[in-house]
């Protein structure tokens, strides 16, 4: 008798039709709004660039992979999609390196001025991008330094940087100090506790902060665009001065295939969450 | 006797924000005792431990491990192997590699690292936990971990904070006995950290209370109990009756002392006449009697104002005639046997000897 009430209750959970589960239907509907504000821009994107017409209309005239296989063949484009993707990897590594050593300095020491030198760090979350775009190009100009993709990467950088300290450091607020001290106190030199026990613990805030890099830097616009110069170029570049006069479709076939790789790489990011 | 393994040398500690943790602790650890650390929350346990396993350094004062001066060594050097209050296992490790851990720093071979994790797993009961996660592991078996991963690189001292505060009361009884019996079997030397009184008396060989960052009294459990030095001790471990007076004589055996209610006390042991002095007094050494008895030299009239049963004995809470009040514990009395009502008329008796005259540390 029991059991099969248990039973019952058990299917009733799995089912989400137990008493205290009445479908909440305006929630429902919300969620539905809400989901199509943030997702039919980019359906849209999708359809159209399988649109057989030069103009981005509906209704669609038919199905073609035509802007694909505009795309393939521009080698503008290739080059900018190379460019980012070199750019963004550069940065991850860089910035992700920079913030842990910014968090690690800020958790663990005490030293005159850090306040300051902390918000010194935050800085450029808070700064317009056109400011900072400004005043980098004059950084660089007035040093002489010529701008191309070196420029580039260091702005990013720049850009990043206050996203991997927050990040890293949000993850070592909670980090017991006794663990390392546990490690010490077994044997281990400063270097080994880093390597076995800081290091192996803090890594899924420096996976996190290393995404955050990598993202910034991928699809950064504003900043490059003031500092990369007339010979470079990277692919949100690329595809800005493909609408300046108009919407191109081929822009949207790339647009589609970012979109394509995002989806990709946050599924797979958030799959290796799920599992730990 | 046997030669000491951890020696502290009038340690003081005194943290960045002033405040003074530490002030001149000296004590001596022989090989193969437990020595508990006994005090109230904020006394300072906790900073001793540290300075000797090397976290924090003495602000003044010596520290020697073996014989060794460690004073300034970093807590990797020094053979003292602590189980923390929170256990601080490593999470992203399994039992067997946390329990490895240390012997891993040392160098040794992984075949004879495999063997002594089994031992050391079975030896804390927990044999087929190798790869489990710390984790998903119970307050209890955590902290079965967190000793195996101290004991099994042989330190000189296992130094223990509070292993059993996180525990609930059963559990910490059964396991007060089973790590009392682990460590005595392996002849191990451990400095034990506890704020409970009767778990310090009922492990350790050795006592030592401290209190404002200083020791009050090192002893067996038995001498701390039975002769407490300082007005604190005679507090904190166990109940104690204090009275409070002037020395007005005194011979080598017995000081007589003229107390605030106007009673006088004959004490056993010897104080300068004129000295004002504390005195106490454990509750069971406190008889009660029907009639006044003449030979008995302190003998107080007075009245019962409540009674605490607990069973095997009673507690009399006593209100003598010239004011002060008393605590008597008693056994609880065979069937037909007289005992005490709320409101009776009691002479409270005392033998001199059951009196310790206490003084204030470093006095
Ligand atoms: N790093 C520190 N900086 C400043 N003060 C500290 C520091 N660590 C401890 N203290 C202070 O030193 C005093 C002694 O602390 P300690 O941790 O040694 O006490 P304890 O006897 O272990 O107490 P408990 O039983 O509560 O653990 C406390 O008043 C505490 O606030
Ligand atoms: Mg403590």
């Amino acid at each position: 008798m029991v059991h099969r009430q248990t039973d019952r209750l058990v299917r009733e959970e799995r089912l989400g039709t137990g008493a205290r589960k009445r479908r909440p239907w305006l929630v429902i509907v919300y969620l539905v709004l809400a989901y199509l504000f943030l997702f039919l821009p980019s359906l849209v994107v999708i359809l159209m660039s399988f649109n057989a017409s030069r103009l981005s209309f509906f209704p669609l005239e038919g199905i073609s992979l035509r802007w694909y296989q505009a795309l393939f063949s521009d080698r503008l484009m290739w080059l900018g999609a190379r460019n980012s993707l070199v750019v963004a990897v550069t940065t991850m590594v860089v910035a992700t390196v920079l913030g842990l050593m910014f968090a690690y300095a800020m958790n663990r020491f005490r030293f005159p001025g850090k306040g300051f030198l902390t918000s010194l760090v935050m800085a450029p979350m808070l700064t317009p991008g056109v400011i900072i775009g400004i005043s980098l190009l004059s950084f660089y100009y007035s040093l002489g330094i010529p701008r191309g993709l070196g420029t580039v990467l260091l702005a990013h950088v720049v850009l990043a940087i206050p996203y991997t300290t927050l990040v890293i450091a949000s993850r070592m607020q909670g980090f017991d100090l006794s663990l390392e001290e546990a490690a010490r106190n077994l044997g281990a030199s400063e270097w080994t506790v880093l390597r076995k026990v800081t290091l192996p613990l803090l890594w899924p805030g420096i996976l996190a902060a290393a995404l955050f890099a990598f993202t910034i830097s991928v699809d950064e616009f504003v900043v490059t665009f003031f500092v990369i110069g007339e010979r470079a170029v990277t692919l949100p570049i690329k595809i800005y001065t493909g609408v300046r006069f108009g919407i191109s479709p081929e822009v949207n076939a790339i647009s589609s295939l970012v979109i394509l790789f995002s989806t990709i790489v946050l599924g797979l990011a958030l799959s290796r969450q799920a599992r730990a | 006797m046997q030669p000491c393994v951890v020696e502290l040398e009038d340690v003081w500690k005194v943290f960045d924000n002033g405040l003074v943790a530490v002030r001149g602790c000296s004590l001596q650890i022989r090989k193969g005792e437990f020595l508990a650390l006994l005090g109230p929350s904020g006394c300072g346990k906790t900073t001793t431990l540290r300075m000797i396993a090397g976290f924090e350094f003495p602000s003044r004062g010596r520290i020697r491990i073996d014989g060794r001066d460690v004073t300034f060594e970093r807590p990797q050097h020094r053979n003292a192997a602590m189980v923390f209050q929170n256990y601080a296992l490593f999470p992203h490790m399994t039992v067997a590699e946390n329990v490895a851990f240390g012997l891993r720093m040392r160098q040794v071979p992984p075949s004879v690292i495999a063997e002594k994790v089994k031992t050391y797993l079975s030896l804390v009961r927990l044999d087929g936990y190798q790869d489990r996660s710390p984790k998903k592991l119970s307050g209890g078996e955590q902290q079965r971990v967190a000793l195996a991963r101290a004991l099994i690189t042989e330190p000189a001292v296992l130094l223990l904070d509070e292993p059993l505060g996180a525990l609930d009361r059963k559990l910490r009884e059964e396991m007060q006995l089973e790590l009392k019996q682990l460590l005595n079997r392996l002849e191990i030397t451990v400095l034990f950290v506890t704020h409970d009184q009767d778990e310090a008396l009922v492990m350790s060989h050795r006592v030592a209370v401290m209190a404002n960052g200083q020791i009050q009294q090192v002893g067996t459990p038995d001498e701390v109990y039975e002769h407490p030095r300082t007005p604190f001790v005679a507090g904190f471990v166990g109940v104690s009756n204090f009275f409070q007076g002037r020395v007005i004589g005194s011979d080598p055996e017995y000081t007589v002392l003229e107390t605030t209610g106007g009673i006088r006390l004959a004490v056993s042991g010897t104080a300068p006449v004129g000295e004002q002095i504390i005195v106490s007094c454990r509750p069971e050494k406190v008889c009660l009697a029907v009639s006044p008895d003449s030979s008995f030299f302190n003998s107080f009239p007075g009245r019962v104002t409540a009674i605490k049963y607990y069973g095997a004995s009673s507690q009399y809470f006593v209100q003598l005639d010239c004011g002060l009040s008393l605590i008597s514990m008693l056994p609880t009395l065979e069937v037909g046997e007289h005992r005490f009502q709320i409101g009776d008329r009691v002479y409270a008796e005392i033998h001199p000897r059951a009196l310790h005259i206490l003084r204030e540390p470093g006095a």
